[in-house]
């Protein structure tokens, strides 16, 4: 019989720890709307065995992050656990931030807030802010334009005050099927059991000054566009590399609107690709 | 509202009962929640069955806070008011994890009509005249030294093994959880006539590190089921490792005590 090593999770904990002091380069994931850090549990452990330090946050009210979502008032509350990854960087450290759909403009705001802490922001089918219009802009214009048919059990809800309206979205499993059409179906039964109600990113939210020149307009951006994404289409997000050009656009081919389920390898192949010759 | 679905639910079940399809309802063992039988559902659901992974109180996504489930009723109240709304000429088969096999016996307890049978996969499965902290004290005192709770994970660790994705996806959900050991000293929880008299079967997982085979095998012969089965080499969390051979196993049971 195999002769098992043990180790308990606080010892697994800190050995993981103790490689962040090496030089290594290093990513920060970050999830879409209504997922959570457990999103990218195919993805975190291929970067890893290719040398690269993953981190993967829980943004505030997401994954198992206990906050609540009535208490996120705005972009900045939202994405505080991203902004403090990066925040707790040593002086010399980088990394290059993933963004998957809705995470792209958390992503871009960390950006705005610590360009020289970012080597590259990915945006994989991701919305993607410009220096122009608010944060929210792309993806209110994302709302606006589902169809009846489209909207399928995708709620959206009003709460907060009527001085500070908010609002709050949540994936139904019909919606939550068409973005994962292409994936494992145990990866489906996995998200029926996860998502939760989140923020939804409105001006409300974000506020109307947009991102600025010198913060985010200075980082390096690189879109991964997913092919066969029937929520966010092949069209909307090449309207959006349209409206705000990148340094590079990849592509990969037969992934749904979750290529770390519908094709981890080839998302990790873009990944490693990016962070040989970004970071 | 309740009338629909008292309707659909019927036509459901006799359907199901046509085709040998059943209900099950998984219960989680600590620091887990519903997501962790995620592949064993999927298994499930393209046999046709139907499932329900309940999610218990401050567990997986549940908002309710970790001061916010100090009893065990709170940490069960998801099982039990799920039970509660299966209508009553309905029964399901409940499956309990670790931890989970308490929350089972005490369905059982409270919901005897309702469950055609219990099964306990590497499950803490308690006497029905003996407190249930009996048994988690004689799992302390079992343990070999060194050995820990359901928050420990094994893997192979060496450079050609790095962790799994599915440890990966654990250390993002896992968090802690009560055991109530004070409550669990009850004399009254369990009885005879309700918990005593239902279904149970026992199964044995190999290689766990958790639960170690000396300990499920002592509970077996503590409280001897109608049935033990046996999944080879499945470690702790069957559901993760065997997920095909567990929906095979569970689906057979089911069948044998409709």
């Amino acid at each position: 019989r195999k002769q098992r090593k043990r180790i308990s999770l606080s010892d697994f904990v800190k050995k993981n720890k103790k490689i962040e002091t090496n030089k290594m380069k290093q990513f920060v994931l970050v999830h879409g709307g209504g997922h959570g850090a457990w999103c990218w549990y195919k993805i975190k452990p291929v970067l890893e065995a290719s040398g690269y330090r993953v981190t993967v946050v829980d943004l505030m009210a997401s994954g198992v992050n206990m906050s609540k979502v009535e208490e996120i008032q705005s972009l900045e509350d939202y994405s505080k656990p991203l902004l403090e990854v990066i925040e707790s960087f040593g002086s010399e450290d980088k990394a290059i931030l993933v963004g998957h759909s809705l995470g792209g403009i958390s992503v871009a705001l960390a950006a705005d807030m610590f360009p020289s802490k970012i080597s590259a922001a990915v945006f994989v089918t991701s919305f993607m802010p410009d220096i122009t219009n608010p944060p929210s802009y792309v993806f209110q214009k994302f709302l606006r334009s589902l169809s009846e048919e489209q909207v399928l059990d995708f709620e959206v809800k009003t709460s907060g005050t009527k001085d500070h309206p908010l609002m709050t979205a949540y994936l139904g499993p019909k919606y939550l099927k068409n973005l994962y059409r292409l994936s494992p179906i145990e990866d489906y039964e996995l998200a029926k059991t996860l998502v939760r109600v989140g923020p939804s990113v409105t001006s409300d939210l974000a506020g109307t000054k947009s991102l600025t020149e010198e913060g985010y307009g200075s980082v390096t951006r690189v879109y991964i566009i997913c092919g066969e994404d029937k929520g966010l289409s092949v069209d909307f997000q090449r309207w959006m590399i349209e409206n705000f050009p990148v340094k590079e656009v990849m592509e990969i081919k037969g992934a749904d609107h979750m290529p770390m389920f519908s094709k981890p390898q080839e998302l990790c192949d873009c990944l490693v690709n990016i962070a040989d010759r970004y970071a | 509202l309740t009338k629909q679905y008292q309707t659909i639910s019927k036509m459901q079940t006799q359907h199901m009962q046509q085709q040998q399809l059943h209900h099950f309802v998984l219960v989680h063992g600590s620091c887990h929640g519903a997501w962790c039988w995620f592949k064993l559902a999927a298994k499930l659901k393209a046999d046709g069955q139907r499932v329900t992974a309940v999610e218990l109180g401050g567990s997986g996504i549940d908002t309710r806070r970790h001061d916010q489930v100090r009893s065990v009723s709170e940490y069960l109240e998801p099982l039990m008011s799920f039970l509660e709304s299966v209508p009553e000429d309905e029964k399901v088969v409940l499956v309990g994890h670790s931890y989970g096999g308490i929350g089972v016996s005490l369905a059982m307890e409270k919901f005897p009509t309702k469950i055609s049978a219990g099964i306990f996969l590497s499950a803490y499965m308690p006497r029905h005249d003996s407190p249930p902290a009996v048994l988690i004290q004689e799992y302390f005192k079992r343990l070999p030294e060194g050995f820990a709770m359901d928050c420990e994970f094994t893997f192979e660790e060496g450079p050609e093994e790095p962790p799994t994705s599915d440890l990966e996806l654990a250390i993002t959900l896992v968090k802690p959880s009560w055991l109530y050991p004070k409550e669990m000293e009850s004399e009254d929880l369990l009885t005879k006539e309700r918990y005593g008299s239902g279904k149970r079967v026992f199964i044995v997982c190999e290689g766990d590190n958790v639960v170690p085979e000396e300990i499920q095998k002592w509970m077996i012969s503590n409280y001897e089921p109608n049935e033990v089965k046996v999944i080879e080499e499945a470690g702790h969390m069957a559901m993760f490792t065997k997920p095909q051979q567990l929906s095979q196993l569970l689906q057979e049971i089911a069948a044998t005590y409709d």
